[in-house]
């Protein structure tokens, strides 16, 4: 079956816009075809500055002749492509169609046979164009939709935007190699060259440093300036690559962006040298007239509440309280610098640099520079404590601040913090509940928000906490749901204790003596109406059985302790399951009614409190429901 | 070829192609249409023409007036409203005018949502930066709506940068800042007093209300340009959130926009 190629050809289109805009076209041309039974292959996306285009693989139409396949397909696929290009912004003539970019041409080819499609004003046709810079001209007619890719590319235009990324990275490794020195190719930044251009030719640059300027900041200001820093220690000179669009005079190039990449240093030596007119220390006093990032207060505000938090933390792993103190003090201080004001990525980087040249300690410097570094790579856990005391707290606090402003839990900028934050708390094995951390906070949320209630932000964590809690046990470490959704209540907002206790809980839950452990606290919740009071006299009990179960509790519990501190919580299941035989004994042997209502409380006392040893390592209610049993109902 | 001459060529060219050259205007802030041209755009008739203007950029100012991020520079800008021209193709053209070879050279048309630093004049454009081996020397831009006022025909804006073209086409290449713009980065840097400057920028904004609701809407439009300037050097000092800058460029849109809607109603009186 032929393949069926749809090309959109425009003036230069927003580079931040393609990789959406093509997958969005994809999913449209994908559903309208499914929907018409049309697709047997599959659909490749394709895109360049100038255009968008798709090739379907295998699509079938049932059409008795070529007027009929025409019309089918037209369609098909007329709804939509026009529905796509009438969501965009610009037109610049009386043609209706608004799309992002004036639309130029379209393509349209099943197998060799034209699709006059017509978008907006444009009819579809088989003429494509080469690159604009072409010496082959810009227009060419194609033959038929698989031969695309082909023949565009002997146009000067690799439409396909994976090979112009390999290309732009061969190229890189080349250059890197030749000079005999290594190059960190930034995926997002080779992402961004490569989508900007239709066919990337690199040129090699070198400009002399500036005195000084740390070497983290000579990478930020190339790659900003759109080159790739090649990493070596050549004493005064970079070299770095950039790419120019098609062909062109390399030396001629050359000179161009040596110039940008030498003014940009420049620019950024001066910075640098006004930021260093005072410490980094003395700019935090900057910070009362800077607004946080969700704009509820001053950063002033919030490195108060870091110090309150990231102690709080430190305290919990153990780290040095006067580090963290420190550090936590200076995180957010660069923001006041002219640095980080032209280069945003270098926010906490800067920071350590600064903090370093003050002769702050080591310690301090190490644990600004770590939290940085896990902010810029989600998933990046710092190596010391003190450094993940800070990175816990800006990420804690940053998610608090977005509650406070009322984003739900399911918002996009709430999803990503919580799952950095519980990232970092179970990737960094921290005991910590992050509610009990909150109490320490509340005057200084409650000053930030005032009409928001304390207990109000703490039930929007809860909820976030829970789900994306879930989301992490299930997506990063294979818990089932079902094991996920069945965590103690009270284990919740701390990460780290639910993580070991959902990965005890699924290791316990396939073995066997998971089942007769389910089974005996059915029969529990069957034969006795469990209350929450946990206190009981064992010189009340009057009979063999209750003495029994009795002694076998206070063992199970003494051993369950000390495991549960060290957060062994298969071992701690374990124990609780070798209650089950005199659990079972108990069950048929007692009589819930029988004796004085004093023996009546003193037995349900009991009971509670073996329940409560069931739940300290999962809901074995959540558990039985799960199973398919209704409440009240025994497992067989 | 001088500066100069790059201007005189391409003010030619531009006549050639229906553009005529009217009386220079400046300084002005940048990111924001001359008088000529924010109420040219609006006549009934399509408006055209070519206009020097100089531009002054005091957000630059941390920089040093580095050539290729220049705080005066001269601007050429050019109207026209002909839906049927290639206008791409035109400012290609007016290129190689200058004797730039230009397949030789790495010529890119960056898309970027906004034209330019309109967002101060109720503009909505759509448009391209135009680089030269990665030196901004113009931008190609086609005007949307200005206030409340959608274009019918577009109008279509070229802005070329005299003093980076000049670095690209080769007649100059000193890294050393004009004394007129090291003193007025120095100024705004170490001298100028964010409180006055404040003060001054709702002076002017009070002002310009007071002007529109006399009808005076060219004055008015005056009063805009300098609480742009005046905004652009407060923001260096002004470290509040993104929110708080926004609110007080959009206060400056809302006056530029009356200024815009007064005009045409007058028209149509």
């Amino acid at each position: 079956m032929p393949d069926l190629l749809l090309e959109i050809g425009t003036e230069e289109m927003p580079v931040e816009l393609l990789s959406p805009m093509a997958v969005d076209l994809s999913l449209r041309v994908n559903r309208a075809l499914a929907e018409n039974g049309s697709l047997k292959g599959g659909i490749r996306v394709l895109y360049t500055p100038r255009r968008l285009a798709l090739i379907a693989t295998d699509v079938s139409t049932q059409a008795f002749d070529d007027e009929e396949r025409v019309n089918t397909i037209s369609h098909i696929l007329g709804e939509p492509v026009n529905e796509l290009v009438s969501e965009g912004v610009m037109h610049r003539d009386s043609s209706p169609v608004m799309f992002i970019r004036p639309i130029r041409y379209v393509v349209c080819l099943y197998g060799e046979q034209v699709i006059p499609l017509r978008v907006g004003n444009v009819v579809a046709d088989r003429q494509t164009c080469a690159h604009w810079r072409s010496a082959a001209g810009e227009e060419i007619t194609l033959s038929c939709a698989a031969d695309y890719e082909q023949v565009l590319a002997t146009g000067g235009v690799i439409v396909d935007q994976e090979r112009r990324k390999q290309m732009t990275r061969d190229a890189i490794t080349a250059a890197a190699s030749e000079a005999n020195v290594s190059a960190q190719v930034d995926d997002n930044l080779l992402a961004r060259i490569a989508d900007g251009v239709e066919y990337p030719q690199p040129v090699i640059g070198r400009v002399n440093l500036p005195p000084d300027l740390p070497a983290v900041f000579v990478k930020a200001v190339i790659r900003k300036a759109g080159f790739v820093p090649l990493d070596a220690d050549q004493g005064s000179v970079v070299g770095f690559v950039g790419f120019a669009d098609g062909p062109v005079d390399r030396d001629v190039v050359r000179v161009g962006y040596e110039r940008v990449a030498r003014s940009a240093l420049s620019g950024c030596r001066l910075l640098y040298t006004r930021d260093r007119e005072a410490s980094l220390a003395d700019h935090v006093s900057s910070l009362r007239n800077i607004g946080d990032e969700v704009g509820v207060g001053s950063l002033w505000e919030k490195t108060e509440r870091l110090r309150t938090l990231s102690v709080q933390v430190a305290q919990a792993l153990d780290a040095s309280v006067g580090t963290v103190d420190r550090a936590a003090f200076l995180c957010q201080a660069d923001l006041a610098t002219w640095i980080v004001h032209e280069f945003a990525s270098l926010h906490g980087i800067a920071g350590a640099v600064y903090a370093k040249l003050d002769g702050e300690e080591s310690s301090v410097c190490i644990a600004l520079e770590e939290g940085a570094v896990s902010n810029l790579e989600r998933g990046r856990i710092p190596a010391s404590t003190e450094g993940l005391a800070i990175a816990i707290a800006e990420r804690y606090d940053h998610l608090a601040t977005l509650l406070l402003t009322g984003n739900e839990a399911y918002a996009p900028q709430v999803v990503s913090a919580g799952d950095d934050l519980i990232g970092l708390l179970i990737g960094g094995k921290v005991d910590l509940d992050l509610l009990s951390v909150l109490g320490a906070l509340r005057e200084q949320y409650r000053m930030l928000a005032p009409a928001i209630r304390i207990e109000d932000l703490e039930g929007a964590l809860r909820t976030c906490l829970k789900e994306r809690l879930i989301h992490y046990l299930e997506t990063k470490q294979e818990v089932t749901s079902r094991i996920a959704s069945a965590l103690p209540q009270t284990l919740r907002s701390n990460p780290y204790r639910s993580s070991a206790c959902a990965l005890g809980l699924q290791e316990a839950s396939s073995k066997e003596g998971f089942a007769l452990l389910l089974g005996s606290f059915a029969k529990l919740r069957t034969r006795f109406r469990v209350g929450n009071k946990r206190v009981f006299d064992p010189a009340l009990f009057e009979e063999e059985t209750e003495r029994t179960l009795w002694r076998e509790y206070l063992k199970a519990e003494g051993k369950m302790e000390g495991l549960l501190a060290k957060l062994d919580y298969e071992q701690a299941i374990d124990q609780l399951t070798s209650l089950w035989g005199a659990i079972d004994r108990y069950a048929e042997d007692v009589d819930p009614g029988a004796g004085s209502e004093e023996v009546r409380n003193n037995r349900l006392g009991l009971i509670a409190s073996i329940v409560g040893l069931y739940t300290r390592v999962g809901n074995f209610a959540a558990l039985l429901e799960t199973d398919g049993y209704a409440p009240g109902e025994e497992k067989k | 070829m001088a500066l100069q001459e790059i201007a005189l060529c391409l003010q030619d060219f531009w006549k050639e192609e229906g553009c005529p050259t009217i009386s220079p205007c400046g300084p002005i802030p940048a990111g924001v249409l001359t008088p000529d041209v924010f109420f040219g755009v609006l006549a009934p008739r399509p408006w055209c023409a070519s206009q020097m203007v100089s531009v002054v950029d005091p957000s630059l100012a941390p920089y040093g007036d580095d050539p290729l991020s220049p705080i005066i520079d001269r601007h050429l800008q050019v109207t026209r409203c002909d839906p049927s021209s290639d206008l791409r193709a035109r400012f290609i053209e007016s290129l190689r005018m200058l004797g730039l070879d230009l397949p030789s050279r790495d010529i890119r048309f960056v898309a970027h949502n906004y034209g330019w630093k309109q967002s101060y004049l109720a503009v909505r454009a759509a448009g391209w930066r135009v680089l030269i081996d990665q030196i901004e020397v113009g931008s190609l831009s086609y005007l949307q709506r200005l206030g409340e006022i959608d274009f019918e025909p577009v109008p279509m804006m070229v802005e070329y940068s005299l003093g980076r073209l000049a670095i690209s086409v080769g007649i100059e290449d000193e890294d050393v800042p004009t004394e007129r713009g090291r003193q007025i980065a120095a100024y705004a840097l170490e001298c100028a007093d964010p409180e006055r400057i404040n003060s001054l920028l709702s002076l002017h904004a009070d002002e310009c209300e007071q002007a529109l609701a006399g009808g005076f809407y060219f004055p008015a439009y005056e009063h805009v340009l300098a609480s742009v300037y005046l905004h652009s050097l407060f923001a260096l000092h002004d470290s509040s959130s993104d929110e708080g800058q926004s609110g007080r460029a959009a206060h400056i849109a809302d006056l530029a926009s009356g200024c815009a809607r007064m005009y045409v109603e007058a028209l149509d009186a």
